[in-house]
């Protein structure tokens, strides 16, 4: 491959744009500006508050709820495009559909699946989530460019619920050119998953929103809580795993203990109601405000006029929120989960608690709050160690040597 | 005879293994009863009233609807008058199709979303509409208080649901009916012995925020943790099968918790009798009968004193209460039920007295069938050709 070529990188997702997953649109943006061609490819349309206007080459795969003859009648086209110009895949293709499927039904529902990812010519096609790479499972059987990115809930949680996406998620990682890991737990589990080693899983942690790391560095401003509270925060997607019923408990202990502080949680999500109904039966009311999705500038506002960034999470790999807290120089007190405490040290930058025991939390909590120097010294640790290992800087060398290792050179 | 017709989301419901006997106990008491299901099931046994499929998409053939044509067009026209363009109107008449032909007394709806969902057809069918409130319909205040107004009439299962109807302002009549279960099938087994080796603790109902299910698994984890030989069984399915799956994985007891759909009525019967305890980890109201399937077995019942529990359960007498959302009181509570065998065995005996006391099949068919009659009977009184509506707007 020629120096001078730009490497071309398709990226598949659920929906585009999406409230989560802001670290992914951090990424692509980062490598957009460093030259590599980004083609996002999408299953459906979403909704997000962020700014995703720089991501022009967007397109939306086929439905695949369409009737069976207008399936058929994408299909056919776009296969005998993929026979007429590249038959070796073709050939690859049909065999890998023989083989991996049962019935006519599920061959033609895979390979409508795959045909669009197979027409698109890149250097590499990155699976954003575990989920869409289990989805797409056979292309990483017919094409060696794919990249698997194993980012929590697709590792952690998911392989519970089914046997089949547990068998297609294997089948992808085993086959895939390269599967990124966004913290070391989550490599575990995955080579749990597969039951063996995963020679090609890199651990390439997610970067910060370089906005957030920009300017004068925030840990050094005096926070000065509001009328001698002390104010929470915690952002991300409203979801039983960020364990955010747990830290209600926490908080009114917390306030039982005497000790004043607001907590405002940024996002939205199917657990709305089950947190307002919390609010409401626990008499936070007053204290917890749920404010809804903000954009990137929306939630640095948020997280620059708080004193503790407070995740007191059941499930996660490495926490985008917890990161972008420490990097606006906040200390954290976090749920011991999956690979928060790669990003967070225990006692340095924050505290780490057991997961859903809201106890230890309001023991936290208490601790930080009633000491205004220690949560200095931690937010400022906090910030140098984001600044350490967390930049898109970081990211971006990974994530070029993981294009090399699959051939798409930068 | 007063018809009445039951307009449901799913029928039959398996989270509701009580709702065809109570609703045939009403037919047998004189009462013409037929199902408007949004989805329809397979029974597990004959149902001895009509159930209608509704929604886009399920038409009665042909046939059938040309029976009632006449009646249909005139509601049909109703729509194309009242729809606020054409296309609307298109859609309503389709979406409703398959009741438009029917007549009936009174429409009960099964819940304030299933009303809000079809809320046309109490005036298109002329009939009266009378709401059950559920627990899960408090998740959405504002579908709740527009169901409210819609209704003529209220039903609420517990006095907690009644001091949530009055909260959300409603001023239509309300009345309590406790659920019902058929006590005469779920019973514990003839001389049945308390069962050895594990204990064996149950849940079954919908794995949903408000049963809380994370917390139960959390407090099985910390009764292993005291060195207890547990095992818990999860009857049920839902949005939080995940949570539950993943509780246990992370505390380390996947292999005693065991997460199966829901059971048939037979198998979830046995499945009770089996077991030293049931757990209800409830956060808010979530309508499940499950604690009372398992008193009317004899199995004592460990609860949160979330929404209408404490009504279901007397706290020391058939089961025991702990704080919501506090897996270490659940544990605690577990743990005392659990080892006092003497304790266990009474709590059962007096949990069977009283579920067949309070809260029988028959009990409740009784209740209905005299709510129905009151309701039909005030809107014969309004006159010949003329409905009590109330609150149409």
């Amino acid at each position: 491959m020629p120096a001078s070529h730009r490497a071309r990188l398709m990226v598949v997702v659920g929906a585009f744009p999406s409230l989560s997953e802001t670290f992914l649109y951090t990424m692509l943006k980062d490598l957009q500006c460093s030259g590599v061609q980004v083609l996002v490819r999408a299953r459906h349309r979403g909704t997000s508050p962020h700014q995703t206007a720089w991501c022009r080459n967007v397109r939306y795969l086929p439905s695949e709820e369409l009737a069976l003859p207008l399936r058929m009648a994408i299909l056919l086209p776009v296969a005998a495009w993929v026979m007429l110009r590249r038959p070796a895949t073709f050939v690859r293709a049909v065999r890998v559909l023989r083989r991996h499927t049962c019935g006519l039904r599920e061959l033609v529902d895979q390979a409508y699946l795959i045909a669009p990812l197979l027409v698109a010519s890149a250097d590499a096609v990155y699976f954003a989530m575990g989920n869409m790479a289990a989805k797409y499972a056979l292309y990483t059987m017919i094409r060696p460019n794919a990249i698997v990115a194993l980012i929590g809930s697709d590792a952690h949680t998911h392989p519970l619920l089914s046997d089949t996406y547990r068998e297609r998620l294997k089948l992808a990682l085993l086959n895939a050119a390269a599967v990124r890991c966004v913290c070391e737990d989550t490599k575990r589990r995955a080579e749990r998953l597969v039951g063996g080693s995963l020679p090609n899983a890199v651990v390439v942690p997610i970067a910060v929103d370089a906005a957030h790391l920009s300017g004068p560095d925030p840990s050094r401003v005096v926070r000065r809580p509001a009328q001698g509270e002390v104010r929470l925060v915690s952002t991300g997607r409203l979801h039983w795993c960020k364990g955010l019923e747990h830290g209600m408990m926490a908080l009114r202990e917390l306030l039982n203990r005497g000790v004043a502080c607001r907590w405002r949680i940024v996002g939205e999500g199917p657990y709305r109601a089950a947190l307002e109904c919390a609010v409401r039966d626990l008499g936070l009311g007053d204290v917890v405000s749920l404010v809804g999705a903000r954009d990137a500038a929306g939630i640095r506002e948020e997280l620059l006029s708080a004193d503790i960034m407070f995740h007191p999470t059941v499930a996660d790999a490495i926490s985008n929120s917890v990161l972008e807290g420490m990097a606006l120089g906040l200390p954290v007190v976090a749920g011991d989960a999956g690979g928060i405490r790669e990003g967070v040290r225990h006692g340095e930058t924050g505290l780490l608690i057991p997961p859903r025991d809201w106890r230890a939390m309001a023991d936290a909590l208490e601790v930080l709050a009633r000491n205004p120097d220690l949560r200095a010294r931690m937010g400022a640790a906090g910030r140098e160690a984001v600044l350490c290992r967390f930049t898109p800087r970081h990211q971006d060398k990974a994530i070029a040597a993981l294009l090399a290792m699959v051939g798409g050179t930068r | 005879m007063t018809r009445v017709a039951f307009v449901t989301e799913r029928f039959p419901d398996p989270a509701r293994p009580g709702q065809v006997d109570w609703l045939a106990a009403v037919q047998a008491r004189g009462i013409g009863v037929e199902v408007f299901a949004e989805q329809v099931g397979e029974p597990d046994r004959p149902i001895p009233f009509a159930v209608r499929a509704l929604g886009r998409g399920r038409t009665w053939g042909a046939r059938e609807n040309a029976v009632g044509l006449g009646r249909a067009w005139a509601r049909a026209h109703y729509l194309l008058r009242e729809a606020p363009s054409p296309k609307q109107a298109v859609r309503a008449i389709a979406r409703y199709l398959p009741a438009l032909r029917h007549s009936v007394d009174l429409l009960h709806f099964d819940s304030a979303h299933v009303l809000a969902r079809w809320r046309l057809l109490p005036k298109l069918l002329e009939a009266p509409a009378l709401v059950t409130l559920r627990g899960a319909d408090l998740a959405d205040e504002d579908v709740c208080r527009s169901a409210l107004c819609a209704a003529d009439h209220v039903l609420v299962a517990s006095r907690h649901l009644l001091a949530e109807a009055q909260r959300l302002g409603c001023a239509k009549p309300i009345s309590v009916v406790p659920e019902g279960v058929g006590t005469d099938f779920f019973c514990p087994a003839a001389g049945s012995e308390p069962p050895s080796g594990a204990y064996r603790l149950i849940s079954c109902g919908e794995l949903t925020w408000q049963t809380g299910p994370e917390f139960a698994v959390q407090a099985v984890a910390l009764l292993v943790k005291r060195g207890l030989n547990v095992e818990y069984c999860v009857a049920g399915d839902g949005d939080m099968r995940e949570a539950v799956l993943y509780t246990a994985a992370e505390l380390g007891i996947l292999n005693r918790v065991r997460v199966c759909s829901y059971l048939a009525a037979e198998v979830l019967r046995d499945s009770l009798r089996q077991c030293n305890a049931y757990v209800a980890a409830n956060v808010a109201e979530d309508d499940g009968v499950g604690p009372l399937l398992a008193q009317a077995c004899g199995v004592p019942v460990v609860c949160t004193d979330a929404g209408a529990l404490p009504e279901m359960v007397e706290d020391g007498v058939t089961g025991l209460l702990a704080k919501r959302r506090d897996a270490w009181d659940l544990a605690e509570k577990l743990a005392a039920v659990l080892g006092n065998p003497g304790q266990l065995t009474a709590m059962g005996l007096r949990a069977r007295w009283r579920a067949r006391a309070l809260f029988s099949t028959s009990q409740r068919a009784e209740r209905m069938a005299s709510v129905y009659g009151a309701l039909s009977s005030a809107r014969v009184a309004v006159g010949a050709g003329q409905t009590a509506r109330i609150g149409y707007g």
